[in-house]
């Protein structure tokens, strides 16, 4: 793994000194930050305490030569790393004050105070505000809903016309034949690509753009014809809209790339209250550009429904996100169309969780077949298995699986599962695991002889 | 958790084959050139044609083939034995990844306090401590203690770690067959726990084996296990390894009998030097020539026969470097009428740099405390790396302060750091000095870096702060004033007063 040093730990842990030069834009901004990162300086400063202890923001009110001090401050624990705001005519992001004043925290020299000024409670209130709108990419709700339903009928026709496209173009593939594929440069999938981004067909964008790493190693033929079969059933499924159940539906519409947004979820979206157990979390590399998504997986301990949280991060950055491994939190989710993804209702009470019931692997896969009943595109979910024991393969052959007391057993994805052994030590332990035909099983969270929770 | 994934076979489930086979064939020709073929054991899909139809039935095929994925079977491997020792805390778990990923200088310090609180790391750490002994082998007795027996059990899975299965741990037990069928390691391993406590029959069993070790490097590393326990009794089978055909086991036999003052070649040694050195007019120390026909010497010293004649510098000095290291230092004072310093000076005068450095050399080799006091007291405060005479001393500078207990160590160094000694003098002298420090030594360092008038030499600072953030006991961070001395050392001093305060928590947590 090749992560930094700084997004091993969380975000909100106080930094050292060598992260915080490590911001600075040229060498000069360091040797000038130093000159200000005086606790003469600063008369006013202080943290802004994070609800998870650690820090939330700096701020600081530094004395410079005119009348007025510079007004600095950093959000520490916002979406996509730390941001930077300083009243100081300067260029340069971030400037030597606030280079200072952080380098002033790294030293334990700005404490945390319950009251900070005005000007740093509407900065921060303001940038929470657009969190909020953009945790889903799309604008603030417009002023006028006969322009907003107009214009989301035209992307509903653009996304039409998009998979019409579509779907010829599997056909003249199919009718020409799959055998010249292989030799087919980047430039024969990215126009179907582009096209389909253009009708705001995002995800089938995506879908067809992987398709040449498909058409590489052993296999090839199964795997393009295979991913051709779904993309042909994604057109189909488009068209047959309202005609679906609910949750195909909204499947489909996730998978095409139209997004539902956090607003609309939070006001029509189902609403389930129940005490939510943390079964894992994962960070994928999203496809459409450099971000990182972290998908958390959760439990209702009432009704036995899986939830998946998505946030996401630059890359290198660790997305945040409030839920950890070994907790549970009772609150009120809201759900997406697709029936899985959800948005949280405020924070809810957080307290430590006990192990999450487990079971076969004859009922993993049951549980998975009928998640792909309504959503047959499905390929990551979350399963949890009882007694689950590092196995070797009984005929011969060196990758790894999980077994059951039965004897049953999954192959994992990754070739040196080493953690997992380690915690484990061999002995059969409760295993929660996102399980994937075609990938194999990756586990998230591992408990211990003790029922501590381990991520993985 | 992240990583690359290969894909699985994407056959290895699957029923009904032969629809899909069919399929996959038709699709490669293409529906142009072929009817797409009848699938009788999948269930009927809309009414359609061509191209259309055979997507549908590739989708319903792929669907089912996932829903319907049959387990494998597998077998679990033998579990481990459970590590009784309790293990350090939550915080100190996170400190260590923290070390792991960003500040490596700092393991060493973990491991030691973790080992001295009898506490093993989290089984989760163990992976990535492995990774770390697989590139210094240096940390790898400390990293054992460290991972226990989980490490030991997982290190079998994973060629990379095999070097685990051969450190022992405390408490080992002789096991026959891990000896009799292990692979080197493991053998290695065993005979080390033997040695431990019965060192004479752990020795009998090698004597055993030893015609029948083909491989050099296998003996060597089996020899190595006789460092433990090393004694009189040992020094006959040595004596037969000093013959051994690799040159690698006849050095490791030399420096096993170096260890053994007392013994038949430490006495020939002697001799040899007393047949070639003497002292000079000049009261310098006068070593001849050491002859090249001499097998008896070459074998004592572990030495290859001169391949040509006549023979270069570099094969006679080499000779003369191998007498000095390994011939008892008590030989010299015999010879000369003086002690360790005066052996020393007459060194110095011989007008030979490499001779002394060869006496250094010997200090650190053989261990010898008294020794080291003497070459200390004469390197002095001379900044060692002027010449080219003084670099092999620079090298040793640690090891010959490591020779001293660490109160007297501290107290040599405080004596030589006096005020007029330069700051770059301080940076190396503090970089050899292995902590902890006394508060008196650490406290002359806090005031130095504090001291105004530093002059120009911000290489030394830097050099001093980085000694103080690895050796200085973290509570003197309370000395250090939170705002840098100088601004143009500032990012040395800051870098300091952060790993001080890092290793203060540190402390705290374990």
């Amino acid at each position: 793994m090749s992560l930094s040093f700084r997004s091993v730990l969380h975000v909100s842990d106080r930094w050292s000194t060598d992260d915080v030069w490590a911001l600075a834009p040229d060498p000069s901004s360091q040797k000038a930050a130093i000159k200000v990162a005086k606790g003469g300086s600063w008369p006013e400063r202080g943290v802004v305490a994070a609800p998870s202890g650690g820090a939330s923001a700096v701020w600081g009110e530094c004395k410079g030569s005119g009348s007025k001090p510079y007004l600095a401050a950093v959000h520490l624990d916002g979406d996509g790393g730390p941001a930077f705001k300083c009243s100081c005519p300067s260029r340069k992001i971030p400037c030597k004050h606030v280079l200072a004043l952080l380098a002033l925290w790294a030293q334990d020299d700005v404490a945390v105070r319950a009251e900070k000024p005005e000007w740093v409670g509407s900065w921060l209130n303001g940038r929470a505000a657009r969190r909020a709108r953009a945790e889903n990419g799309a604008p603030a709700a417009p002023a006028d809903p006969a322009k907003a339903a107009q214009t989301l009928q035209k992307r509903e026709e653009a996304v039409g016309a998009g998979l019409e496209e579509l779907r010829t173009w599997l056909y003249d593939q199919v009718d020409a034949g799959l055998a010249e594929v292989p030799k087919q440069g980047y430039d024969h999938w990215d126009r179907m690509a582009r096209r389909l981004t253009d009708a705001k067909a995002r995800g089938a964008s995506t879908l067809v753009s992987q398709l040449p790493s498909a058409a590489r190693g052993d296999h090839w033929p199964e795997r393009v014809l295979e991913q051709l079969g779904l993309l042909h059933l994604l057109v189909v499924g488009h068209r047959a809209g309202d005609a679906l159940g609910e949750r195909t539906r909204g499947a489909v519409r996730a998978r095409v790339g139209i997004t539902t947004r956090a607003e609309d979820v939070l006001a029509g979206g189902e609403r389930v209250r129940d005490t939510w157990r943390v079964l894992g979390w994962r960070d994928v590399a999203t496809p459409e550009n450099d971000m990182r998504a972290r998908r958390v997986w959760l439990r209702g301990a009432g009704t036995g429904r899986t939830a998946l949280s998505l946030t996401f991060g630059r890359a290198g950055e660790a997305p945040a996100t409030a839920f950890r491994v070994g907790t549970e939190v009772a609150a009120e989710f809201a759900f997406y169309p697709d029936g899985h993804r959800v948005v949280p209702l405020g924070d809810g009470d957080t307290g430590p969780a006990p192990e999450p019931g487990g079971g076969t692997v004859a009922e993993a896969l049951d549980a998975f077949a009928a998640v792909l009943a309504e959503d047959p595109w499905q390929d990551a979910w979350p399963v949890v298995l009882d007694r689950a024991a590092p196995a070797l393969p009984a005929g011969g052959g060196d990758r790894w699986h999980l077994a059951d007391p039965t004897g049953a057993a999954l192959p994992l994805a990754s070739p040196d599962p080493w953690r997992l052994l380690a915690v484990t030590g061999g002995h059969p332990a409760t295993v929660a695991a996102e399980w994937s035909p075609s990938h194999g099983l990756t586990p998230l969270t591992v408990w211990d002889r003790n029922g501590k929770a381990v991520s993985l | 958790m992240t990583g690359t994934t290969e894909p699985l076979d994407p056959l290895a489930p699957l029923t009904a084959v032969d629809s899909w086979d069919r399929l996959v064939s038709a699709a490669l020709v293409g529906t142009s050139r072929r009817a797409v073929p009848d699938t009788p054991d999948l269930p009927s899909t809309p009414a359609a044609e061509g191209a259309e139809t055979l997507l549908d039935r590739a989708a319903l095929a792929a669907v089912r083939r996932a829903a319907g994925y049959t387990p494998a079977e597998a077998t679990p491997v033998a579990p481990d034995a459970p590590d009784e020792r309790p293990e350090v805390g939550q915080a100190a778990t996170r400190r260590l990844e923290g070390i792991l990923a960003g500040r490596l200088p700092l393991l060493p310090e973990w491991l030691e306090l973790a080992a001295a609180r009898g506490r093993r790391a989290a089984h989760s750490s163990v992976p990535a401590l492995l990774d770390q002994g697989a590139r210094d082998s240096r940390l790898r007795p400390a990293l054992a203690a460290a991972v226990g027996g989980r490490g030991h059990w997982l290190a079998r899975f994973n060629p990379g770690w095999e070097y685990m299965l051969g450190e022992s741990v405390p408490g080992d037990r002789f096991d026959r067959h891990e000896w009799e069928q292990g692979s080197p390691a493991r053998r290695r391993r065993a005979l080390a726990a033997l040695r431990t406590t019965d060192p004479d029959a752990a020795r009998e069993l090698l004597r055993g084996v030893w015609p029948d070790l083909a491989r050099a490097e296998l003996r060597r590393r089996l020899l190595e296990a006789l460092a433990t326990g090393l004694g009189p009794a040992d020094e006959e089978f040595l004596e037969h390894a000093l013959d051994d055909r690799g040159a690698n086991v006849r050095g490791l036999a030399l420096s096993l009998l170096t260890r053994l003052p007392d013994s038949a070649h430490a006495h020939r040694l002697r001799g040899h030097v007393r047949e070639y050195a003497s002292a000079g007019d000049n009261g310098g120390l006068r070593v001849e020539t050491v002859h090249t026909r001499r097998d008896d010497i070459h074998r004592d010293l572990a030495l290859a026969a001169p391949q040509q004649q006549p023979e270069g510098k570099n094969e006679r000095s080499e000779r003369l470097w191998a007498l000095v290291t390994h011939a008892p230092l008590d030989v010299w004072p015999d010879l000369l009428g003086t002690g360790p310093s005066g052996v020393l000076d007459a060194a110095t005068d011989s007008g030979d740099a490499e001779l002394r450095d060869a006496f250094v050399n010997a200090v650190v080799v053989q261990e010898d405390t008294a020794w080291a006091r003497a070459v200390l007291e004469a390197i002095g405060p001379r900044v060692s790396h002027r010449s080219h005479a003084h670099t092999r001393g620079a090298f040793q500078l640690e090891k010959l302060l490591d020779l001293l207990p660490v109160e007297e160590r501290c107290a040599h160094v405080q004596g030589v750091l006096n005020p007029g000694v330069g700051l770059e003098r301080w940076g190396e002298m503090l970089r050899a000095t292995r902590g902890p420090w006394t508060a008196a030594l650490s406290e002359q360092v806090v005031r130095r870096l504090h001291r105004p008038g530093r002059g120009r030499d911000s290489f030394g600072y830097r050099e001093v702060c980085e000694a103080a953030a690895e050796h200085m006991p973290p509570e003197h961070l309370a000395g250090l004033s939170t705002e840098p001395p100088f601004d143009d050392t500032a990012d040395a001093y800051l870098r300091l007063r952060d790993t001080l305060r890092f290793r203060l928590d540190m402390h705290k947590e374990l």
